[in-house]
């Protein structure tokens, strides 16, 4: 797990000052900060990160009063509404936007997306006067195609499929590809098509390692399992996103634990609420890496402690 | 009869077999057919199950050659399989083997549903969600519930033709042992039965022949069976009647008897006067009636002497009603004597008498009364050591043809009866001629 200082740590004196004036009202009136955690799911991985957050927040010696639930069951007081809504998960936030349209007394509460895909969050946030913000669990690409080069340097054709949600990425991975003079096999689905496998095939043929980006066209339910099969039959790793795909048989993924994501999303919380306006959008900037180990072993890599890659990977950003 | 309380019996233990028999049959029929359908549908649902498993890779990668083999697999390893097909999540035909009844139907969820000879079974085909990825959240909530992301579906079309078969079997096994069952039932109650119409059979034809009169008639222990106690009771009935009947004739025949000889006692009493053993008033009037008749029509001659005691009342007054009787009885036996044998005496009534004298003409007549007077007058009796003696007054009529009745003769012997008494008493006075 990452332990990267905590941007507000680094804020200046004057930062502090400013804040203290602004909360001194609300001490004065004997009031707490009333913040909705809006889950996705009641326990799982929403659950976990929801713990750490309110852990986090409780460690403040300013007091904010955090109320969980699943998003679907707060009901808003008009007596005392909340001064943001944070969520964790796609559905929590996607939900919320939905409450905030629709009900009165929940209009103009800004809200605050942690633990959810950029794509899920753009596909949803609208636009301002809106307040919105999120903290992405996606990762810069530039870090996967350094993990790769750390954990299998001798696989330099790395096979990627575009989906409409990823093919933002495209100029950025080309860029960072050349820089490190790897070779990209890269495969678009067209937006409509459900087939994927074509295109899939195509890459595998020429490609020694794939790179799975976020982008629900291509990897979803329906999908995943074959992808990762069809990998494997052919001796390709896959490298992915998402913890829960090294369960399902990926051999190496790059990922923002729940926990990360929720330090993470606890640092904004507190910038909001000293400075009342929601910082913009950011990617993860704390991730970790796992294997699975009998993949990986029969397709012969041998990456060491995931820890240790991981603390690697992190020096070599810093060293940038 | 005979035929109608066999037939009874017979139905009385075939009936209600039949009855539950019937339901015991179409219960199980209607069971066993539900649990075969059930079976069959739940082999259906496995192997379709199977089907969307294996089918799941090559339906991804498009593979047509796989599923072809898959579709042809799943036919070639059941042989109730008549048609088995891969469609795409869209409802497009992906591969099909054997041929379907009819076209399927737009496909959603699971289902089984049968078409005429034919059980298809419907699973759709889903991919495993993976759990807890916060990158699959927004798919998976789009997506149907979290069960996954629809594939396609696999269909199987079963036959039902074993089914049927199977069915058919089951329902002619069971009609045939039942008929057997009945049938063994039926021989057995009718054999039941025999131990009881038999025995009836017997004892109605000796109950007949009782009531026809044959009393004697008995029944035959050895037929009696079941019924040995009703018989012996019908025995001892006929017995008892046969009995009575005898005793009843018994009785009869004696009443008869007794009352014949009353009646002779009657008659005779009526006609003999029970004091002097004379003939009675009746007894001579219809003598003295067939008299007249021959009188008349033989032109023979015939008399008639009325008598009375002189004095009577006297008698009786002074001795006592015994002492008359005795009178009367004494009198009547000097009368006897003195009469011919074809002369009838009677008594009239009290102390009056009567001789009726055939083929005697008036003269003769009163010399006959003259001689009855002497006897009389001569007579005597003795009461209480006292001599009693008596006399009688006589009226003597002769016959005249013109004379049409008995009374008309008796009043003229009466008259002149009168006149003897009128002129002193113990003597004979003869009846002038009639007017």
């Amino acid at each position: 797990m990452s332990t990267e200082p905590s941007p507000f740590l680094r804020r200046p004196f004057s930062a502090w000052v400013f804040a203290l004036v602004l909360w001194l009202p609300g001490v004065a009136a004997g009031e707490e900060s009333l913040v909705w955690l809006a889950l996705s799911d009641r326990g799982g991985i929403y659950g976990e990160a929801a713990a750490v957050l309110a852990g986090e927040m409780a460690r403040d010696a300013r007091r904010t009063e955090l109320q969980t639930l699943p998003w679907q069951e707060f009901q808003p007081s008009p007596a005392r509404l909340p001064e943001l809504i944070v969520t964790l998960g796609a559905g929590a936030f996607r939900g919320m936007v939905e409450r905030t349209r629709k009900e009165p007394a929940l209009a103009g509460v800004p809200i605050l997306a942690a633990l959810l895909p950029q794509a899920s969050y753009e596909a949803v946030a609208p636009k301002p006067p809106f307040a919105t913000s999120a903290v992405f669990l996606d990762q810069p690409v530039e870090r996967y195609l350094d993990l790769i080069r750390l954990a299998m340097p001798e696989r330099r054709k790395i096979g990627i499929l575009f989906g409409s949600d990823s093919s933002t990425l495209k100029p950025a991975l080309v860029k960072a590809a050349g820089i490190r003079g790897m070779q990209l096999v890269m495969a678009s689905v067209e937006e409509e098509s459900k087939d994927i496998y074509p295109a899939l095939r195509s890459v595998l043929a020429e490609a020694d390692v794939l790179l799975a980006l976020p982008d629900r066209q291509i990897f979803n339910a329906g999908t995943l399992q074959f992808i990762l099969i069809a990998s494997y039959n052919q001796k390709i790793p896959v490298v992915a996103f998402s913890e829960a795909y090294v369960k399902a048989g990926a051999a190496l993924v790059l990922h923002t634990s729940p926990a990360q994501a929720a330090l993470q999303a606890a640092s904004a919380l507190r910038s909001f609420l000293l400075n009342r306006t929601l910082p913009p959008p950011r990617r993860s900037t704390t991730f970790s890496v796992a294997f699975n180990n009998p993949v990986a072993r029969s397709l012969g890599l041998i990456p060491g402690e995931p820890d240790q890659l991981a603390a690697t990977l992190r020096r070599k950003e810093d060293a940038r | 009869m005979k035929f109608g309380i066999r037939l009874r019996l017979l139905l009385a233990a075939v009936f209600p077999a039949i009855v539950v028999v019937s339901l015991l049959l179409f219960g199980f029929l209607d069971r066993h057919a539900a649990d075969l359908v059930e079976a069959l549908r739940d082999r259906g649902l496995a192997s379709a199950r199977q089907l969307g498993v294996a089918a799941e890779f090559p339906l991804f990668a498009n593979h047509t050659e796989g599923l072809q083999r898959l579709t042809d697999a799943a036919m070639a390893g059941d042989r109730q399989i008549v048609a088995a097909a891969i469609y795409s999540a869209e409802g497009k035909s992906r591969s099909v083997s054997g041929r379907f009844s009819s076209p399927p139907p737009p496909l959603s969820a699971r289902e089984e549903s049968i078409v005429g000879n034919t059980l298809r079974v419907v699973v759709p085909i889903r991919a495993a969600a993976p759990v807890d990825d916060p990158f699959s959240d927004a798919g998976l909530a789009a997506s149907s519930g979290g069960q996954g992301a629809l594939l396609g579906y696999a269909v199987v079309e079963l036959s039902l033709e074993v089914l049927n078969k199977q069915k058919r079997d089951l329902l002619n096994w069971s009609f045939a042992t039942t008929f057997v069952g009945l049938l063994i039932a039926v021989m057995l109650s009718t054999l039941i039965a025999a131990s009881v119409t038999r025995p009836i059979d017997h004892i109605s034809r000796v109950v007949a022949r009782i009531g026809e009169g044959e009393l004697t008639t008995r029944t035959d222990v050895g037929k009696t069976g079941a019924l040995a106690s009703l018989a012996r009771g019908i025995d001892a009935m006929a017995a008892q009647v046969a009995v009575t009947q005898d005793e009843l004739r018994q009785q009869v025949a004696l009443a008869t008897e007794e009352l014949r000889q009353q009646k002779e006692a009657a008659e005779l009493t009526a006609r003999v006067d029970p004091l002097t053993g004379l003939a009675s008033r009746r007894a001579f009037t219809e003598k003295a009636e067939i008299e007249m008749l021959r009188s008349s029509r033989y032109g023979v001659p015939l008399s008639l002497i009325m008598i009375d005691l002189d004095h009577f009342k006297a008698i009786n007054d002074n001795h006592g009603h015994p002492t008359g009787d005795a009178v009367l009885v004494s009198f009547a036996r000097t009368l006897t004597q003195v009469v011919r044998e074809v002369d009838v005496i009677g008594r009239l009534g009290g102390e009056e008498f009567a001789v009726l004298l055939p083929d005697t003409g008036a003269a003769e007549a009163v010399q006959a009364a003259e001689r009855m007077r002497q006897a009389v007058a001569g007579s005597s009796l003795y009461v209480r050591g006292q001599q009693l003696s008596y006399s009688a007054s006589f009226g003597v009529a002769a016959f005249d043809q013109t004379e049409l009745s008995l009374s008309e003769f008796l009043a003229r012997a009466d008259a002149a009866l009168y006149r003897a008494k009128a002129e002193g008493r113990n003597r004979v006075a003869l009846a002038d001629a009639p007017a």
